[in-house]
């Protein structure tokens, strides 16, 4: 009775909701059915309801020979996204908050959003022309005396996860940063009056005031962050990656793709995609209740 | 009285309606083509090319599961098209999309969403309709429509057959052909230079390209020049033919077929690529460049050999050099040559499946099969499949001439360009759909005179010296693999493995090429053979064994 209530007094919010939340039933929930073949042995125009083989899918990744390759590529490099790619957008709001001159400030914020708009393939191209035996680094250090012959960059794997998380975090970062630009915009002016009036110097203000300002939305987008720590990149990989560098960059996407999709065993990359999506909601649940606990901020 | 009429009226309309009925089905049973309908002439003739015309447009909306780009194609069939309906009234279209062809085919199964015909299914994809019911037996159709289907193929016919006699494709681009698809390349005016020393073993090869780059060690622009590079396709069962393993497995007096990983020869073979690396004549890039990086670095006059498909150094080479150096020289080009390493019988480089690339199959939803059969027995004809593999005759871009009474010859003009290099391929196969329909007919030799064949700049490979010299080098590298022809289906379990270790097998030689000593190119060598054995290796060793016993047992029974 009390939901009725509520609900009809929130009607009006309920109708505007309503266009997104059937977008999510039909995109999001409805396609869900699908995730039974990850239980099957299934083969396209058969029904989805026969051939059952319980576990054996699931099973099998783990019994593959490059399963523990693939585990520690997807959260070495997720974790290196984390580390280093999420702190990233933080520190450049904060830096951005600092910048005085609103012509110039206005300047870089534009220029760092615009790598999130090129495409991968864009990006790879440009990594092979500074980055290639014949490229830009290699023809400079060679010039200065540095090195005698081109440091592999991308033809060997040791340097391949710093280059994927460099690509990353130079394609994301201002994108990223938007959201805590306009979260510290809300805070108070007021405080940093205040502040100033306790003696705290610019560095002060941003540690007492600024930062703890937009703890929610740090701690909201970490938490979500935590639900793809399975989600090391896809395309990156595939246009970065060379057979050479194969140990460094297979992840769960990329063998999914591989073994899943092109090959046609559409059971074994769903049940393989199933186990990554219930690893994140997992990490979400757990991130969130630790959250709440200990910081008093949630997502649910 | 009334009733009388009644019945009497009752009886002639009765009459009239079984009669008509009768005439109906006289008419099927006879073949006799149906007056009107889309495209229809009223009446039935033949055209010059021996084709009888249908009174009623035959229809073939095919889609061809391979990947390219629909626009290209498009451009390409829409002469072609006109024509066929012109002159044979057919219908014919081509579907390709630009989309992983395996994805597109499982789409179509599920949605029930696909044509009436389909070209390019493998044999992996024919087990999958099949058990579905989406295909049918083309058995019968071919027994009674097909004659020229059967004559063409021969005692071939039947092993196309199933254990159950029906057949559910018309194979694709069978038969004989005997051109090298891969071979070892050299600069051929450096290689003059240095007074042409014989290369008769891989050391030969090493130690000529190694003085090749000696020599030039920087193009014009100062960019270093490296003696082989490749891209990430590198065919690696193709590379070690010359160490005498025929597409990867060499085999024993018992006829066992043994992985190269688990063979002398391809531990040498792996290590030769990774001498190259290791003396800095391998580029750097060999395994990191695309297609257009190693074609770009081929044009611009850093390499110096190359191992790889033939079309590759003429498509990156002197096609290249042709229009772009103004003091460009005929010897400035690579040149196919063949050698074989100690030991080894022969260089096996080029196998030849004779069995076709893959069929055509005609759907549950084909409304006409025995019209679509026709003509595929048409095109199964020599006269058709000039028709189909030279396009539209007797116009500016033909390929060819065609007169009644079946007379031909090859248009001379396009042919003296094509000798002298200067055919504008896109142009011609616009205008004239040159193999655009490749439905069913034959790739090797024509059976009327047992020369020509559907590939027409391959018929003039006698008069064009440098593709003479490049047969006269390497035919002995070509060989027949019919007999070695393995099918992994969607339910064979070993699948996934072979998919595993192939994949496996490409990041395994790169780092092998790659090692930056020749002891960690051993371990690395032997890391791959034991990841491989993890795997299941020996079980695609005995499986593979297995089917070339069979198919060895077949073709013996075939005759």
């Amino acid at each position: 009775m009390n939901y009725l209530r509520r609900f009809s007094r929130e009607r009006q919010i309920w109708l505007i909701s309503l266009p997104i939340i059937l977008w999510v039933l039909v995109f999001s929930y409805f396609p869900m059915y699908g995730l039974i073949i990850a239980f099957q042995n299934y083969v396209p125009g058969q029904t989805m309801f026969g051939n059952w083989v319980g576990f054996d899918n699931f099973i099998r990744f783990f019994q593959e020979p490059d399963f523990w390759m693939i585990m520690r590529n997807t959260i070495v490099i997720s974790m290196l996204n984390l580390l280093i790619g999420f702190p990233a957008p933080i520190i450049l709001a904060l830096l951005l908050n600092e910048v005085r001159n609103r012509a110039f400030k206005k300047t870089i914020q534009s220029l760092s959003y615009i790598p999130y708009f090129i495409s991968w393939v864009v990006v790879a191209s440009i990594a092979f022309t500074l980055l290639g035996n014949d490229g830009i680094i290699n023809d400079l250090l060679q010039r200065f005396g540095f090195i005698h012959n081109p440091i592999q960059f991308l033809g060997e794997g040791k340097y391949f996860w710093a280059i994927l998380t460099s690509s990353n975090v130079w394609k994301d970062v201002g994108f990223s940063s938007i959201i805590y630009m306009s979260a510290i915009a809300g805070i108070d002016r007021e405080q940093y009056e205040a502040g100033k009036v306790d003696g705290l110097g610019r560095f002060g203000l941003a540690w007492h005031i600024t930062l703890p300002g937009i703890r929610s939305t740090i701690v909201l987008l970490f938490i979500l962050a935590l639900g793809g720590i399975l989600n090391a990149g896809f395309e990156q990989q595939l246009l970065l990656g060379s057979p050479t560098t194969r140990d460094y960059y297979e992840v769960i996407d990329t063998y999914v793709y591989r073994f899943g999709v092109q090959f046609g065993n559409y059971s074994y990359g769903t049940a393989v995609g199933l186990m990554k999506s219930l690893i994140g909601l997992t990490l979400v649940i757990v991130a969130n209740k630790l959250s709440k606990r200990y910081m008093q901020t949630a997502i649910f | 009285m009334k009733r009388q009429v009644a019945l009497l009226m009752t009886i002639i309309v009765g009459t009239v309606l079984i009669l008509s009925a009768c005439g109906k089905a006289q008419n099927e049973g006879n073949g006799k083509p149906e007056n009107g309908g889309e495209g229809s002439t009223g009446t039935t003739s033949v055209n010059a090319f021996g084709w009888q015309l249908p009174a009623k447009t035959t229809k073939i909306h095919f889609y061809q599961a391979e990947k390219g780009n629909p626009d290209k194609i498009e451009k390409k069939q829409a002469a072609f098209h006109d024509y066929l309906l012109k002159e044979f009234n057919v219908d014919i279209k081509r579907t390709t999309l630009d989309v992983e062809p395996k994805e597109k085919l499982n789409l179509m199964l599920v949605s029930g969403d696909y044509p009436e015909v389909i070209a390019g299914l493998d044999d992996s994809a024919i087990s999958q309709w099949k058990a579905q019911n989406k295909i049918m037996d083309l058995a019968p159709l071919v027994d009674k429509y097909g004659p020229n289907i059967k004559k063409a193929l021969g005692d071939r016919y039947a092993s196309y057959l199933d254990e159950n006699g029906k057949l559910w494709g018309i194979p694709r681009g069978w038969g004989y052909l005997p051109i090298p698809d891969f071979t070892a390349h050299i600069r051929w005016d450096w290689y003059q230079e240095m007074g042409a020393p014989e290369i008769k073993t891989p050391e030969d090869y090493y130690n000529v390209l190694k003085q090749m780059v000696a020599k030039h060690p920087t193009n014009a622009n100062g960019e270093k020049t490296y003696a082989l590079s490749w891209n990430a396709d590198v065919k690696v069962n193709n590379a070690i033919g010359f160490w005498g393993l025929q597409d990867g497995y060499k085999e024993d007096a018992d006829h066992n077929l043994t992985h190269w990983l688990n063979t002398e020869e391809g531990k040498q073979a792996a290590l030769y690529y990774n001498r190259f690396f290791l003396d800095g004549l391998m580029d750097p890039d060999a395994f990191v460049n695309k297609f257009e990086d190693w074609r770009t670095k081929f044009s611009n006059e850093r390499i110096a050999g190359h191992i790889g498909p033939w079309w590759q150094s003429w498509n990156a080479g002197h096609e290249v050099w042709r229009t772009t150096d103004p003091n460009y020289k005929e010897d400035k080009r690579y040149v196919q040559v063949a050698f074989k390493a100690q030991g080894a019988e022969k260089a096996y480089l080029s196998p030849k499946d004779t069995h076709g690339w893959n069929y055509t199959v005609l759907t549950d939803k084909a409304k006409s099969p025995e019209d679509i059969i026709k003509f595929l027995d048409f095109t199964m004809t020599p006269m058709g499949t000039r028709l189909m593999g030279w396009g539209i005759p007797n116009i500016t871009d033909s390929y060819w001439n065609f007169e009644e009474g079946g007379k031909w010859s090859f248009n001379d003009t396009a042919k003296q360009a094509l000798l002298a290099g200067d055919l504008d391929y896109e142009k011609t196969e616009a205008a004239n759909g040159s193999n655009i329909f490749w439905l069913a007919y034959p790739q090797g030799l024509l059976s009327d005179d047992n020369k020509s064949t559907a590939w027409y700049d391959q018929n003039f490979n006698a008069d064009d010296k440098w593709k003479k010299l490049m047969l006269d080098n390497v035919a002995d590298t070509i060989y027949e693999s019919t007999e070695r022809r393995v099918i992994f289906a969607n339910d064979n379990p070993l699948t996934i493995k072979n998919q595993q270790i192939e994949e496996l097998i490409k990041t395994g030689f790169a780092k092998i090429v790659m090692s930056k000593s020749e002891a960690d190119a051993i371990k690395n060598f032997e890391d791959l053979r034991s990841k491989a054995q993890k795997i299941g290796l020996s079980d695609i060793e005995k499986y593979r064994t297995e089917e070339y016993e069979k198919e060895s047992c077949k073709a013996e029974i075939n005759g």
